[in-house]
């Protein structure tokens, strides 16, 4: 019993690998229904009219590419398809290569949009917060070029862009600080523009109440609403087959929470026999 | 005397004006300057930052600390990093208008093949230690530990795809356990936690900054 309770970490190990695993390798499709805060971030950029301007905060890394990225392509994807367009920007400075990439794959998918004319990457800013309150003042201060040099004024969909005020929906990508709660504090309390957070699972419930205020127009939390904006949206994305893979990996370690538990049980109770039969 | 009055002074005026210019709209464009600085300052800090991880490594590597080896392999991948981004189009790999971000650059090469995978291997294994940690801790030991499980095995249990579908599937679909996590633990409880910890965790930093403006608070100067 002592061995069970003590279980060797590799076999651990070994059964979380293998119940994610075998999902990606064999999908079970389950059905997956958005929650009302997801619908809500879907719905905000649904209902923007064409030509209408977005800017996407790509406030993550690498290590969150996996939960945060499939809603960044769905997003572009729902405004590519709708003629609204799209201005990337970073408060991480790994964001600006992953809204390259981003910009790379919706190029594939869309070769009559174009660079400048339907969306821009305006890159990274240092400071955290401070651009940010800059750029509800003078976005032109803040951004005078592109990421790759060329002036605002010399890019077609900003070229009368000179307030944050003139987009119609920010979206924050955050994967921690800096990033959605400093866009809560300026973007959408200081200037007032409307917000969607896209965040990481276990970041969520600190977004949840600024959610509830109506401060944050829609919230979407973790690869659960990835998967669920990819299906709102029809786009076919990693978020849903990961889903799969994230169900096992909860049962699994539900599992392995109630053995761990029912061995302890059970050493308890025959040490409590022992010590009554002494 | 100088060496802490007048930092004590900047402190004071910085933080008065940053206070001021939020409430008078006309003094608005000060805030926009002294946050425009902020952002040149920060980016020098990350010239700061490299020099001291040359500085802190270099002394370990020197005094041959336990695990000297991975600062080598640090000061290493930082050179080679720095090097490749700042004079790569020296070698004529990009020059003239060379941007070692863009598509294709040697240093975009190393942010997708090495940074990007690392990072997620890295994050990836998280999920490897949650459960082992899971295993050997997560026990039902009080009335707290075992509300904490009993919300936590719901919460992971049924605010995924699997276990709504088995909640249909064995006839429980008219019992909305999914309205029950959502309203009562997300909801209520997670809510109501986490809205305290906000509304503590603002008035803590109200009176930090406070004290911080008025020179209570000096340990941002060293010592004391």
């Amino acid at each position: 019993m002592n061995k069970l309770l003590n279980l060797d970490r590799r076999i651990i190990y070994a059964v979380i690998m293998l119940s994610v695993l075998v999902p990606l390798w064999f999908p079970l499709g389950l059905p997956i229904e958005p929650t009302p805060s997801t619908k809500a971030a879907f719905e905000a950029v649904e209902k923007l009219p064409e030509g209408a301007l977005l800017l996407l905060s790509a406030d993550y890394g690498p290590s969150t590419k996996v939960e945060l990225h499939p809603v960044v392509l769905a997003t572009f994807d729902q405004a590519m398809r709708q003629n609204k367009k799209v201005a990337f920007m970073a408060l991480y400075p790994e964001g600006q290569a992953l809204s390259n990439e981003a910009i790379a794959t919706m190029q594939k998918k869309y070769p009559d949009k174009k660079y400048g004319v339907d969306f821009v990457n305006l890159g990274y800013k240092a400071g955290n917060e401070a651009p940010l309150v800059s750029m509800g003042l003078d976005f032109r201060g803040q951004f005078p070029t592109d990421s790759k040099g060329t002036p605002l004024s010399d890019i077609p969909m900003l070229s009368r862009v000179t307030r944050l005020s003139q987009f119609d929906l920010v979206a924050s990508y955050s994967a921690g600080y800096p990033g959605a709660l400093e866009h809560i504090r300026t973007t959408a309390t200081q200037y007032g523009r409307p917000l969607v957070v896209v965040a990481t699972a276990v970041m969520t419930p600190q977004y949840l109440p600024y959610f509830e205020s109506k401060q944050v127009i829609g919230l979407v939390g973790g690869l659960r609403g990835a998967a669920e904006y990819e299906n709102l949206c029809g786009f076919e994305g990693t978020a849903v087959p990961g889903m799969d893979a994230q169900s096992i990996a909860h049962f699994t370690i539900a599992g392995l929470i109630v053995f761990s538990n029912l061995m302890s049980l059970l050493a308890w109770w025959k040490k409590r026999k022992e010590a009554a039969e002494a | 005397m100088m060496k802490r009055q007048i930092p004590l002074a900047i402190t004071f005026l910085t933080g008065l004006m940053m206070v001021v210019q939020y409430y008078i709209v006309p003094m608005n464009y000060l805030g926009e300057r002294m946050t425009n600085w902020f952002g040149a300052i920060t980016a020098f800090a990350y010239v700061l930052a490299a020099a001291s991880l040359y500085v802190v490594n270099g002394k370990r590597i020197r005094d041959r600390v336990e695990g000297w080896p991975y600062n080598i392999v640090l000061l290493v991948s930082l050179t080679a990093t720095l090097y490749i981004g700042f004079f790569n189009d020296i070698l004529g790999l990009g020059y003239p208008g060379y941007r070692p971000i863009d598509e294709g650059t040697a240093f975009d090469w190393m942010f997708k093949y090495i940074q990007t995978p690392l990072s997620a291997t890295m994050f990836a294994l998280l999920a490897f230690y949650i459960a082992s940690a899971c295993y050997r801790a997560f026990k039902a030991r009080s009335i707290e530990a075992t509300l904490l499980l009993s919300s936590a095995f719901l919460v992971m249990l049924f605010r995924v795809p699997l276990g709504e579908y088995m909640w249909e599937a064995v006839g429980l679909g008219n019992v909305k356990i999914v309205w029950f996590i959502d309203t009562f633990i997300m909801g209520a409880f997670s809510n109501a936690g986490q809205r305290a910890i906000q509304v503590a965790a603002a008035i803590g930093l109200i009176s930090v900054s406070l004290k911080i403006i008025l020179g209570i608070e000096r340990s941002y100067l060293g010592g004391e």
